[in-house]
């Protein structure tokens, strides 16, 4: 964890990150009911509870496409990662404007004594054979128990409680939330109105997404297929100065996890790639006040023994590293979180 | 993000891309003509 980092409590730079998301939300919502009741102008109270329940609809969609591009834009392109400080945040507005969508369909339906109509038909289950008849509105109930469940525990005490790998692991349910919420879109207002933008533009937000999480996975699985090791089980990096100063080399063991060498002037470290926070990419960090920062939140350890500056309490696993006829190697056997293994290099080697 | 991690994240997006894309053209392939929609269908579509 940083040193800087207080748990709970808010920084700067989430409340500027949280000012911009707020903003933008009003400002969406605001500019598309304007646009619309300027080309179009609602004749009734209903057409304006329409227009409200679409703007919010639309912009709950427009957020969870965003939220689902910065995790793979940031693995493509370091100028993202910024985006990702506070991604958590992101996620929990989408799930209250999803919310208020939700409502304010609800109160539509009310006003308009559909109520019970609309409840019939989610348990008419016939309707669900039929593209004509389809309740899309079961698709938009499901995603939206998705965004309750993820939004409810993107706390960090359930990312404590249930360990980062697990949490990981649940908090991918998102990915169904979206291929629902588009279903949502595709049998409802899609098959309502024929111009081609609906599905031009649904398609080209899920064809997006969809990129840009399979392209940023597959460029990385040639680096999971690890580098062979020695007869003697030492892994060899390279020579000192490929190792840039403050950062690290990534590598991996074959069927293994990545291990991330770091460079610190003369000092050389090892440690495992997995940030003890949410699993973020440590070695695609930098050393800052003399601490490997995590570049997804800024956790920091200490590159001798991977611990992190009092107070805090993290401690990650290290490897025993060496130099050998110029080059530099890793012994990928795991030494217990916190052993201290980093090595100074003879003067001259950097 | 751990190996496996990252496998079980590829194969779902490879999964999730083509379940929805069959949802997807089918939704606009069977998209009922105006005239022809189910009156109960319209109105329920109004939001
Ligand atoms: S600081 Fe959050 S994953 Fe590393």
């Amino acid at each position: 964890m940083s040193v800087g980092y207080r748990a709970i409590q808010w920084n700067r730079d989430k409340l500027v990150y949280d000012g911009v998301l707020i903003t933008g939300i009003v400002l969406f919502i605001g500019i598309f009911m304007a646009a619309w009741s300027w080309i179009n102008p609602p004749a009734s109270l209903a057409e304006w509870s329409i227009l409200r329940v679409r703007a919010f609809g639309i912009c709950a969609f427009t957020m969870l496409t965003l939220v689902l591009m910065i995790g793979p834009l940031a693995r493509l392109d370091r100028r993202f990662l910024p985006v990702l400080y506070n991604r958590r945040h992101f996620g929990v507005a989408t799930f209250v404007v999803a919310s208020v969508h939700a409502i304010l369909v609800v109160l539509h339906y009310r006003a308009q004594d559909l109520l019970d109509f609309m409840a019939s038909q989610l348990v008419n289950f016939s309707a669900y054979t039929s593209i004509a008849t389809f309740p899309f509105h079961a698709l938009g109930i499901a995603s939206l128990a998705v965004l309750f469940l993820m939004a409810s525990t993107s706390h960090d005490y359930w990312l404590n409680f249930l360990t980062p790998r697990t949490w990981k692991s649940l908090h991918m349910a998102l990915y169904a939330a979206y291929g629902l919420l588009v279903l949502h879109v595709a049998l409802g207002i899609m098959q309502e109105y024929r111009s081609p933008i609906i599905p031009l533009l649904l398609g080209a937000a899920f064809l997006s997404v969809t990129t840009l999480h399979v392209v940023a996975g597959w460029r990385e699985r040639p680096a999971d297929h690890g580098v062979a090791p020695q007869n003697d089980g030492w892994i060899a990096v390279g020579p000192p100065r490929s190792i840039p100063d403050k950062r690290a080399r990534i590598v991996a063991v074959p069927g293994g996890e990545r291990i991330a060498v770091f460079r610190d002037g003369d000092r050389i470290g090892a440690l495992t790639n997995l940030c003890a926070h949410q699993n973020g990419p440590l070695g695609e960090g930098r050393i800052i006040d003399g601490c490997i920062t995590c570049p997804w939140h800024g956790y920091q350890y200490k590159l001798d023994d991977g611990c992190a500056p009092a107070p805090f309490t993290e401690r990650l696993v290290t490897y025993r590293v060496r130099l050998r006829g110029g080059v530099i190697e890793v012994d990928p056997r795991p030494l217990a979180p916190g052993t201290p293994a980093a090595i100074s290099l003879p003067p001259g080697t950097t | 993000m751990t190996r496996s991690h990252r496998t079980i994240h590829l194969t779902l997006w490879l999964a999730l891309a083509l379940a929805v894309a069959i949802g997807f053209a089918a939704a606009l392939y069977f998209r009922p003509p105006v005239q022809a929609a189910a009156p109960h269908a319209t109105v329920v579509a109004q939001t």
